[in-house]
């Protein structure tokens, strides 16, 4: 891609992006349609969405108990209606345009605020999430139980690779799903995807087919590591 | 398949260094066919330079300089069968850095071979 269609591309991401903040959404506790946890609520939870009324199995006096049950289990759902892939695509695009635009080896809070703070709100969520600092594994399957904006359910063991039918289960159990920033959700697919010499020159995931459930969390839990999500 | 038989050592890390900064670019657009096209011409000029001796070979490591990190990154693997301690130090670097992309694969690569010594020997 030439510098002016990157340009170009820039452009066009901006445009969905503050189009996209147009209809942008806030927490609030009394609102019925986008409820938020009251100022103070435990974990941090003040001035973040909560689950609608009807959703809510517990509320005793000020503790908040957060449903279990799973909600949008794909990577996409309600979160790529209120963000187009498009749009998405273009934070991705902006990141890395930014990076070479700048010289910047090491990206930080610096091209934090530059790209997300510069843009629309709603594509904040997304360029800070991939900031995140690494995490437990447990940390990133329970909040796999409830997907936030700016990350994806992410399969640790990729469903792709299954060896039959039967492993179906396995892979979409709670074991094997974590919650990770979408941009390095789209980064591990694309390393997935992607000839490399170290697997004989196929893909990972053309080298993982047909290879043991092991083997398959091993690697996808090096990528986890090795992407800075998993602690 | 091309035929590099004709290109003098210069000139093939010239077409080494613009696959990879064309490989660079598919990141951006989600080419992945493309990415994997370059790959193997990557293979194809690496392999020619294997052909023509070890020091044509180690010329690769003269593209470690270079500012993009795409071709940093695949010179370094390119060349780990005969220089196995300048092209970790360069993997490490890149997989220290935080750039999004090569710093998955430098480091993905470090740990294959913590697994796996001989993993790049077949190049």
């Amino acid at each position: 891609m030439g510098w002016l269609a990157a340009l170009a591309a820039m452009l066009d991401a901006m445009a969905l992006l503050a189009a996209a903040a147009v209809e942008l959404e806030k927490a609030r506790p009394d609102d019925p349609k986008h409820p938020g946890w009251p100022a103070g609520a435990p974990d941090s939870q003040g001035g973040r969405f909560r689950p609608k009324d009807e959703d809510w199995e517990e509320v005793a006096g000020d503790i908040w108990v957060r449903p279990r049950r799973r909600q949008h289990r794909n990577s996409g759902g309600v979160r790529d209606s209120a963000l187009s892939q498009a749009a998405k695509r273009g934070v991705r695009i902006l990141i890395h345009a930014g990076l070479r635009a700048a010289n910047i080896e090491a990206p930080g809070l610096g091209l934090l605020l530059e790209i997300g703070l510069g843009l629309a709100e709603r594509a904040y969520p997304y360029v800070r999430a991939y900031f995140d600092p690494p995490q437990s594994l447990e940390a990133l399957q329970e909040a796999a139980l409830d997907p936030q904006p700016g990350y994806d359910v992410h399969h640790i063991v990729e469903g792709g690779t299954a060896l039959d039918a039967s492993e179906a289960a396995r892979v979409n159990s709670s074991d094997n799903e974590v919650l990770i920033p979408t941009l390095k959700h789209w980064e591990l697919n694309g390393w997935y995807a992607r000839k490399d010499y170290e697997f004989g020159g196929l893909s990972p995931r053309d080298y993982l087919m047909g290879k043991s459930w092991e083997e398959r969390l091993r690697l996808g839990l090096m990528g986890l590591r090795r992407i800075g999500v998993l602690e | 398949m091309n035929n590099f038989a004709k290109y003098t050592v210069p000139e093939l890390l010239d077409q080494f260094r613009n696959a990879c900064l064309a490989q660079y670019d598919t990141y951006l657009t989600d080419n992945v066919s493309k990415s994997n096209k370059l790959f193997d011409y990557l293979l194809a000029v690496t392999r020619e330079l294997k052909r023509r001796g070890v020091d044509e070979r180690r010329s690769l490591l003269s593209l470690f300089a270079d500012k993009n990190p795409q071709v940093r990154l695949q010179a370094a693997k390119s060349v780990y069968a005969v220089a196995p301690i300048e092209a970790k130090a360069c993997l490490e670097a890149i997989a220290a850095a935080g750039l999004p992309d090569q710093s998955l694969s430098a480091g993905m690569t470090l740990s294959r071979l913590e697994e796996v010594p001989n993993c790049l020997d077949w190049i």
